[in-house]
């Protein structure tokens, strides 16, 4: 009995939809905090509020899926919505904190695509550490100008805590990296 | 320790299945760029995961070289033969058989590119293991292209090599040279993504 309960627990963990798993992205300080130091990275400061007002378009496609590489939790599928982290990031981002439709003095941003490849392999100590890599691409125009390609990338190496549960922690904080660095170089406008 | 091994255990439990896809794109090359691209640099670092196996091949290859009694590899000399392969160490080794494998699938022409790989799995079979249980060669690594010109990325991909020895049979298959065996056939998946070609002798993919 004992066998096939573990049978029938094995069975469901390799199912589809037990390994579909979405990217959980940190929100307030202490949580940041918390995942941080479990995850041993360093979290950044939320950005300060910006100067110039935000108009942010982006293609459905923005959101996608991780692509998975090494030795660990390969069964897992993983989506990356960053969408919503980036339409979150943006709006506590704009002074009024108000993503506006249209903005005829402000800065429009585009984002065509974002990847992320996380790539978990053996520390040779019974563990594993998980590298992963979030990129955006787009661009940003300002007040109905010349638009400007921008193109972020951050890559940090991640504990593996909790078998595959750290997983999707770990990739949210780097996500949310990779967003301060995004707004980082809108600012640069 | 018990509760690492617990933990272990659980992380083998979604282990990836055998028979993973050796190549996961992540940003698809440019249509145009397949098989019309020259790769004319490649700079090849190796991440601290992979660094204790790496440490020890390169430590084998330097033997080889003394023992040949040849001079200190120096990447401005002469390009060496592909015997000599073998004594070099990694970063001098691996470009060169890029080179070597990329001109057999007639990618000498073209985009000039850059090929930045972080190498971050690297491992050798166990004689022992192989023989009990089975046991692997793996060479694994990220691959960023860049335009050699302008700097702009063009692409990204990851490549997984992974060879399956098991048995006397299997060690006896394996035999010397993995190291350069495993560089060979991630150049091969090279070869496969910068062509666009499934194999050397295939036409070219019509672009969509």
């Amino acid at each position: 009995m004992r066998y096939a309960t573990l049978g029938l627990a094995l069975l469901a963990a390799a199912s589809p939809a037990y390994a579909a798993r979405t990217v959980v992205y940190p929100i307030d300080p202490a949580t940041i905090e918390k995942d941080a130091v479990e995850q041993g990275l360093t979290a950044s400061p939320a950005p300060p509020r910006g100067t110039h007002q935000l108009t942010l378009k982006m293609a459905p496609t923005v959101d996608h899926e991780v692509v998975r590489a090494g030795i660990m939790c390969g069964v897992w599928t993983v989506d990356n919505p960053i969408r919503a982290l980036i339409t979150a990031m943006a709006t506590e981002h704009d002074p009024d904190g108000k993503l506006d439709p249209i903005v005829p003095a402000g800065l429009t941003v585009e984002i065509d695509r974002a990847s992320t490849l996380s790539r978990c392999v053996s520390n040779g100590e019974m563990s594993a550490m998980c590298i992963t890599r979030v990129a955006i691409a787009g661009s940003v125009t300002a007040d109905g100008g010349t638009p400007r390609a921008l193109h972020v990338e951050v890559e940090k190496t991640a504990k593996q805590v909790g078998a595959c549960a750290g997983l999707t922690r770990g990739i949210g904080l780097i996500s949310r990296e990779a967003v301060i660095a995004l707004l980082a170089e809108v600012d640069g406008s | 320790m018990k509760s690492q091994m617990a933990a272990f255990a659980a992380m083998a439990l979604f282990a990836a299945p055998v028979g993973a896809r050796a190549v996961k794109i992540v940003e698809p090359l440019p249509a145009a760029l397949l098989g019309a691209d020259h790769v004319v640099k490649v700079d090849v670092t190796v991440g601290e995961s992979a660094r204790k196996t790496f440490d020890a091949l390169e430590q084998k290859a330097a033997g080889k070289r003394t023992a040949a009694n040849l001079p200190a590899a120096d990447p401005a000399a002469t390009r060496p033969v592909p015997d000599l392969y073998p004594t070099l160490p990694f970063a001098q080794m691996f470009p060169l058989v890029v080179d070597d494998e990329l001109t057999q699938w007639g990618l000498t022409s073209g985009r000039n590119v850059r090929l930045a790989v972080q190498i971050d799995t690297l491992k050798t079979a166990d004689a022992g293991m192989a023989l009990l249980f089975g046991s692997i060669d793996q060479l694994a690594g990220l691959v960023d292209v860049y335009d050699a010109d302008s700097g702009d990325k063009l692409g990204e991909f990851y490549v997984d090599v992974l060879n399956s020895r098991a048995g006397l049979l299997g060690l006896a298959m394996r035999g010397a040279g993995v190291r350069e065996k495993l560089s060979a056939e991630f150049a091969k998946h090279l070869g496969e993504v910068l062509s666009g070609r499934k194999s050397k002798a295939a036409k070219p993919a019509k672009a969509s």
